[in-house]
C-alpha cells in the first residue's frame, strides 16, 4: 500500500484523533461509491460535463486522504474524460484504498479490545 | 435564508438547484411572474392554490421574493401545466399576469433564467446591507479571526473545521448562497472557499464578496491549482490560494497571514 497510501499528512490534519479518522474514512468511501456509480452513469449518458465536475471531487478528497494513486488516477481521468478503462482502473484502485481503511478500522477495534 | 421556498420539493436553494436541474437530465421549467405592473401583490397562498391544482401531479416548487416576484418550477412537461397556471393565476390576479410572466425551460436554456436569479439574490443581499455594516464595524474590534468555511464536500469540510475551531469561531457553508447569507449576518474575516460548488461557483462568489466588502480576505481552495485558476482567482479578488493537497500548516499559515496583515494588534499579542 505504500504508493496507494500515505495517511500521514492525514495523521497531522486530524491530530491523530482516530475516532475522528474512522469517521472520515466512512465519510471518504461513502464519497467515493457515490461519485463511482456517478462516474458510470456519466459514462452510459456520456456526460463529459458531469463526469469531469464528478472525477474533480473525488480528487480533491483522495489527494487530502493521502490516497496518492487514487488521486492521480483522477487527475488522468479528469483531463483525459470519461472512458471504461479510466473508471476500471479508478475502481481497482479505491477497493484497494478502502480494503486498506477497513482493515484499518478493524485493527484499531481489535486494539481497543485488547486493552 | 435568501428565499423563501414554500414547497421545497427540490429541498435546495434557488441556484443550486438550478444548476442541478440543468445537469440532471430532466426536464424542469420555470415560470417567473413579476409583481410589478400587476394591480395587486401576488398573494402566497393563491399562488399555492393555483400551483397544486395545476401541477399537483408533478413535483414541483415556489420561491417568493421579497419585492413581490414569484417563480414556479415544475419538473414535467410545459405546455399543458404553463396554460393551466396561467390560467389559474389569472383568475386571482387579472390579465396581465399573461403579458409579464416569462417561462424557461432549465435544461435547453438555463442561462437566462440564473441571470434572473443571480439578479435577485443581489437584490436580496442588498436588503441586508445594514445588517451586514454593523457586523463589519463589530470586526473592527476582533481579536481573533472568524473563519468561513465553503466546501461542499462532507470530507474536506470536516477536515478543516477539524483544524480550525479549536482555534477560532468557524462556520461552515455547503454552498455561495448559504455562505453570502452568513456572511451578511457575520462579516467574516477569513472565507476559505472551494471553487467547484453547486450553483454559483467560488470563482463567481469571489467577485460577488469583493464588490460587496472591499475588505473581503478570501482564500481559495481547490484540487485544480493550474496557473489559469490562480491567476483568474487574484483577478476576482481573492488573496490567497491553497491547493489540494493541503498541510495543517497551509491552512493555518493562511490565517496566520491574515493576523499578520489585517489585524496586526492581535498578532503581536499572539506572538
Amino acid at each position: 500500500m505504500d504508493k496507494s497510501l500515505d495517511l500521514n499528512n492525514f495523521h497531522e490534519m486530524t491530530d491523530g484523533d482516530s475516532e475522528l479518522e474512522q469517521a472520515l474514512f466512512a465519510e471518504f468511501i461513502t464519497s467515493c461509491n457515490s461519485g463511482i456509480e456517478t462516474l458510470r452513469q456519466c459514462l452510459a449518458a456520456r456526460d463529459s460535463e458531469k463526469w469531469t465536475r464528478t472525477v474533480h471531487a473525488l480528487k480533491g478528497i483522495s489527494l487530502n486522504l493521502g490516497a496518492i494513486r487514487l488521486g492521480e488516477l483522477l487527475k488522468t481521468a479528469q483531463t483525459a474524460g470519461g472512458s471504461e478503462k479510466s473508471l476500471g482502473a479508478i475502481i481497482s484502485e479505491f477497493d484497494l484504498v478502502r480494503n486498506y481503511l477497513k482493515s484499518m478500522g478493524t485493527a484499531q477495534a481489535g486494539s481497543e479490545g485488547v486493552r | 435564508m435568501l428565499l423563501d421556498i414554500v414547497d421545497d420539493n427540490p429541498g435546495d436553494r434557488l441556484l443550486t438547484f438550478v444548476e442541478r436541474a440543468r445537469t440532471s437530465g430532466v426536464d424542469w421549467n420555470a415560470l417567473h411572474v413579476p409583481c410589478s405592473g400587476l394591480p395587486h401583490a401576488l398573494r402566497q397562498a393563491n399562488v399555492q392554490t393555483t400551483a397544486k391544482a395545476a401541477l399537483g401531479g408533478y413535483p414541483y416548487a415556489l420561491y417568493f421574493f421579497q419585492d413581490g416576484d414569484i417563480v414556479i418550477l415544475w419538473n414535467g412537461p410545459q405546455g399543458v401545466a404553463l396554460d393551466a397556471m396561467l390560467q389559474g393565476l389569472t383568475g386571482h390576479f387579472g390579465a396581465q399576469v399573461r403579458s409579464f410572466a416569462i417561462c424557461y425551460n432549465l435544461r435547453a436554456d438555463s442561462s437566462g433564467f440564473r441571470k434572473l436569479c443571480e439578479r435577485k439574490i443581489a437584490a436580496q443581499s442588498s436588503n441586508q446591507i445594514t445588517t451586514f455594516r454593523a457586523a463589519a464595524q463589530d470586526r473592527k474590534r476582533r481579536q481573533q479571526p472568524q473563519i468561513l468555511i465553503v466546501e461542499d464536500q462532507a470530507f474536506s469540510s470536516r477536515l478543516l473545521l477539524t483544524m480550525l475551531e479549536r482555534n477560532y469561531k468557524t462556520s461552515l457553508a455547503t454552498d455561495a448562497e448559504a455562505a453570502l447569507a452568513i456572511y451578511l449576518k457575520m462579516a467574516p474575516d477569513i472565507v476559505l472557499l472551494d471553487i467547484e460548488l453547486p450553483g454559483i461557483n467560488g470563482d463567481e462568489f469571489v467577485g460577488m464578496l469583493t464588490k460587496l466588502d472591499p475588505d473581503a480576505y478570501v482564500v481559495m481552495v481547490s484540487a485544480n491549482a493550474w496557473l489559469e485558476n490562480v491567476t483568474r482567482s487574484k483577478k476576482n479578488g481573492a488573496k490567497g490560494f491553497i491547493a489540494k493537497p493541503y498541510s495543517k500548516q497551509k491552512i493555518l499559515d493562511s490565517v496566520h497571514m491574515f493576523v499578520r496583515t489585517r489585524m496586526p494588534m492581535a498578532g503581536a499579542l499572539h506572538g
